[in-house]
Order: C-alpha cells, then structure tokens, then sequence
C-alpha cells in the first residue's frame, strides 16, 4: 500500500507546534502504513528505543522502507497510534511498588476501547508488546470493568473461559492426547498393586 | 438477505486454503457462493499470503491466552465486588486472584447472635448475612458511597455462619493479603467462641501466617459477661515470647502463670495466659470446662516450664518490676 493512501493516524494540526516536527512511518502485519509523530512514538518504550537505534533523519524516514510492526495487524494499530498520539508528552507512569496507583479511564480512553472484546484482547496484546505503560493500565481496567455487575456465568461468557468442570475435562483430555499409553500403565500398575506386589518392574 | 461477515469470510478463504485450493479457484467458488461483490480477488490473495506466514489464525483471542502479567494487572484492578466474582469463574483467574499483592485498610467482622447475622466490612465495601428461611441472604452494600448507591442482595442457599466463613476465607487465603486494621466485634453478651466457632474453626485451615499490622478485638475490658476465649496457633506463628514479656508486669499475685487486669471502675479482672500454641482469655463470668481446661494444659505447659528454666532471673525482674516498671520495659 502506497505512502498515499496510508491511513494516517488523525492529528489536531492546530494543536502542533510551528517547529518542525519528526515523523516515523510503520507498518503492521497486514500492511498498513502510519506516520506517528515522534513525541507520541516516546509513550512506547519499545518504539521509542527502536528509532533511537535507528538514528533516522527526516530523509530517511521518506527514503527508506516503513519500519515493519509484524505481530500487530492495522486495525489494532491504529488504535494504539491514536492513543499515542492523544497521550503525547504525557507523564509516563513508573511502577515502583511503592505507592498503589488508581487508574481512571479518561474519557478519551472510554471511547477508543469502546470495541468487541476481541479488538480490546488485541489492543492489550499490542500495549504489552510496545511497552506501552498506561495505554496497558487502562485497558486492563477496561477488562476488569467489565466484571461488575455480573454472575460467574455471565462472566464466563465476556471472558470467554472455562468453567472449574470444563478445566478439567480439557486437562484431561490434553493428557491423554499427550501420552495415550499413560493411562494403561496407570492401570496396569493399579493392578500390580492389587496383586499385591511392591514392585512396578 | 444473508450477510456474510468479514470474520465468516475469512473462515471460508482459511478453509480453502487448508484445502489446497488455489487462490483463483478459492475465489471462483467463493463468488458463487456469495456475489463477486462480497470479496476480490486481490482480498483472498492477499489473506492467503498472510495464512502462509502464519498471521492468521481462527482462534478468537480470549482473556486466558494473555501472558501471566497482563492477567495480573487486570485483577489487579477489580474492585471487591467484582474479585470475589471473578473468582468464582475458572481456577486461574482465582488462583490469581487469591495469590496478587493486596491491602486492606480495615477488615472488620461483626458478630451479632441477637439477629442471627454476620457482617463483613472492608474496602467500603459491606456484606451482610442474615438468617432467612430457605438459607442466608446475603447483601451487598457501599456505606461510604451516596445513599441509596448500589445495594444488592439475593438468597443464597446454606447456613449463615458458614457461608460468611467460607467468604471470608476467600479474603483471608491470599498468602500476600496485607491488613492493617483487623477487628473481631460482637454484640455485648455474646463472644466469638463458641458461638461463632465457625470462624475459629476456619482460620487454622489458613495454610500462612496472616499479615496484619493492627488486631482490634472487641474492647475485652468492656464486656463483664466474658466468659473466656481461647485462641488457637496451630503453626506456632504467635510471638510467644513477645507476648510473654509484655505481659510479665501483670502477672497475677495469685496465680503468676496468669497475667491479670481490672476491669475500669470494677474489681472484675479478665485474665490472660499465653501458651506455647495457645492464647486463654478469662472473663468474669469464666465457668470451668474440665475437658477444656484438660485440653489446653495437655498441650503445652511450657509457660511455666519457661519460668523454672529462667526462675532467679524472673525473680530478679519482679523485684525490678516493683521498684521501677519503666526499666523493664527499657530491657525489653
């Protein structure tokens, strides 16, 4: 897909400043391009270290090849783009363990993650690879937001998880699949021992 | 009209695909099936070569294929509510759950036999349990919120001790759990043990010490219908010798194996003797229980066997302890 028709991560022109500002380009996996503005690429620590490597100018940035993100599709990327953008210059949030943060949901967020469950797993995904610190603390919120209110069937369902039987029966059955003579051993040797020998061999 | 959504489609293409149909025939039939319209050419080549590079798969990410630390870090963030929810849902979310760095401010359990009840209080969060017909109901309550906030309740079915044991045992499990206030409250006239020996039962089934930093029981010296309390350490965590030591300069003249304290504005006394595995409170009103009494000296007698060991140097810090208490305590 051509530069051109690269959908371009939505920046409030009148908010940038008159200096010259330093863009990247990247690419997800199903190859869609952004530009992210190099103050919002800071909010990832993983990008952020990237282009550092890098050491592009702004020529290079046109000249070479758009740096390639190839586990995160455009969709999921986009979002996280955005996000970056939004939260530009922001604080990064440090975790020391010191002092128990409480993450809010800002308005802004609410609306980003305002998507199917599956979009916001990925957009998890996506924060935890990029190192994306406070885009991961409010999507996970996000997630567990979605608890309140309901039973531990209804839950299971949003989170699409097993109940304790279901565990167990895939347990079981990965088990067996695995090593299908264990159990035969297994019984085997609860027979040795009904005969009343000591030893298995 | 059928509407064939995007993730449909690409089931179909990923099915060809496995197939070994070419792109061109897995486009043909695909038209056939469902209008040119509804996918290109380009589409089906375009998600065969991400197949191919293995981008793609069927599976629908879910929450439990998401590494440790991000299950971790959602968790974290559960409000009470919503954590004693999640733990009810499959054994990893409560294995992590029951297992992440926690703090609570205050715990506070009430015991009331006049009402039948049992109320929980912790993070601004209330839980009541009262008796009711058919079992226990069971609600749900943010006191410190705005009237009328959010107030659930429902019947659950079982015995109320039991149920209100067995969820705050689903407080107290977890090993890195952090309490700074723990209280134990009854209504005057009645005391935790016996009558709510569930709960005296349940907490030698915790298999780790409990960390909190400040123990309120209900004001001992105000309840003059005390019978006595015993409390159990099964896992030999109580600071004994601590606890000793503290308590040396009230022993009783009497009996000095027994530390002693007046009641305010009384001569009612509540007695306290620390065991090697055993804490025994005697109030005023203390009957004797020979089996009790049996049973708590058959297991350690090791409060006095501390004093022969130690007797001159005892002896000696009595006498200190007379002229001048604040050096004992310096010494401590």
């Amino acid at each position: 897909m051509s530069v051109e028709n690269a959908p371009v991560v939505d920046v409030d022109e009148a908010a940038i400043p008159v200096e010259k500002k330093m863009y990247y380009r990247f690419e997800s996996n199903d190859k869609k391009e952004f530009r992210v503005s190099e103050l919002a690429i800071q909010q990832s620590e993983t990008l952020n270290r990237l282009v550092e490597a890098m050491g592009y100018t702004s020529e290079d940035v046109e000249n070479k090849p758009a740096i390639a993100i190839e586990n995160i599709d455009g969709k999921t990327l986009k979002l996280v783009f955005q996000w970056c953008e939004h939260h530009k210059g922001e604080a990064i949030p440090v975790d020391d363990g010191s002092v128990p943060k409480i993450v809010e949901i800002p308005e802004f967020d609410a609306k980003l993650m305002d998507i199917d469950n599956g979009l916001l797993f990925k957009l998890i995904w996506a924060a935890d690879y990029l190192n994306i610190v406070q885009l991961l603390n409010v999507s996970c919120k996000k997630v567990a937001n979605m608890a309140q209110g309901k039973t531990p069937a209804q839950l299971r369902r949003v989170y699409l998880l097993p109940s304790d039987e279901e565990d167990e029966a895939a347990k079981r059955a990965a088990q067996e699949a695995q090593d299908p003579r264990a159990r035969e051993v297994e019984e085997e040797f609860e027979e040795r021992k009904r005969q009343g020998g000591n030893s298995f061999f | 009209m059928d509407v064939y959504k995007e993730n449909i489609l690409d089931g179909m293409i990923y099915t060809f695909h496995f197939q070994r149909f070419p792109v061109a025939a897995a486009h043909l039939m695909l038209t056939q099936m469902i209008g040119s319209e509804a996918c290109t050419l380009l589409y089906v080549q375009g998600l065969y070569k991400i197949i191919e590079d293995k981008k793609f798969s069927l599976t629908k990410p879910h929450l439990l294929n998401m590494p440790d630390h991000i299950l971790e870090n959602v968790v974290k963030e559960l409000d009470e509510e919503s954590r004693t929810i999640v733990r009810k849902t499959c054994k990893k979310l409560r294995a992590l759950a029951d297992n992440h760095p926690r703090r609570l401010e205050s715990l506070y359990v009430h015991f009331n036999d006049t009402q039948n009840s049992v109320s929980l209080h912790f993070n601004g969060l209330a839980v009541h349990y009262r008796e009711k017909e058919g079992g226990c109901l069971v609600e749900f309550s943010h006191p410190f919120s705005a009237p009328n906030s959010m107030q659930k309740s429902k019947v659950i079915e079982g015995e109320m001790k039991q149920l209100a044991t067995q969820d705050l045992k689903t407080i107290l499990i977890n090993p890195k759990l952090e309490i700074e206030f723990f209280g134990l409250y009854t209504k005057i006239g009645s005391g935790f043990y016996p009558e709510f020996k569930e709960l005296v039962k349940m907490l030698p089934t915790l298999d780790h010490k409990l960390h909190i930093e400040h123990f309120l029981w209900q004001k001992l010296l105000e309840n003059k219908n005390l019978d006595q309390i015993i409390m159990h350490d099964n896992y030999g965590y109580n600071p004994v010798k601590k606890l000793r030591d503290i308590l040396r300069p009230f022993r009783s003249h009497s009996d000095p194996s027994w530390a002693e304290f007046n009641y305010p504005n009384s001569d009612k006394k509540l007695m306290i003797r620390v065991y090697e595995d055993n804490i025994w409170f005697k109030g005023p009103r203390f009957r004797r229980d020979e089996e009790i009494e049996k049973m708590v000296d058959d297991e350690d007698d090791s409060w006095l066997d501390s004093e022969d060991e130690s007797e001159e140097e005892v002896t000696d810090e009595e006498e200190t302890d007379v002229e001048d208490p604040a050096t004992d305590e310096d010494e401590d």
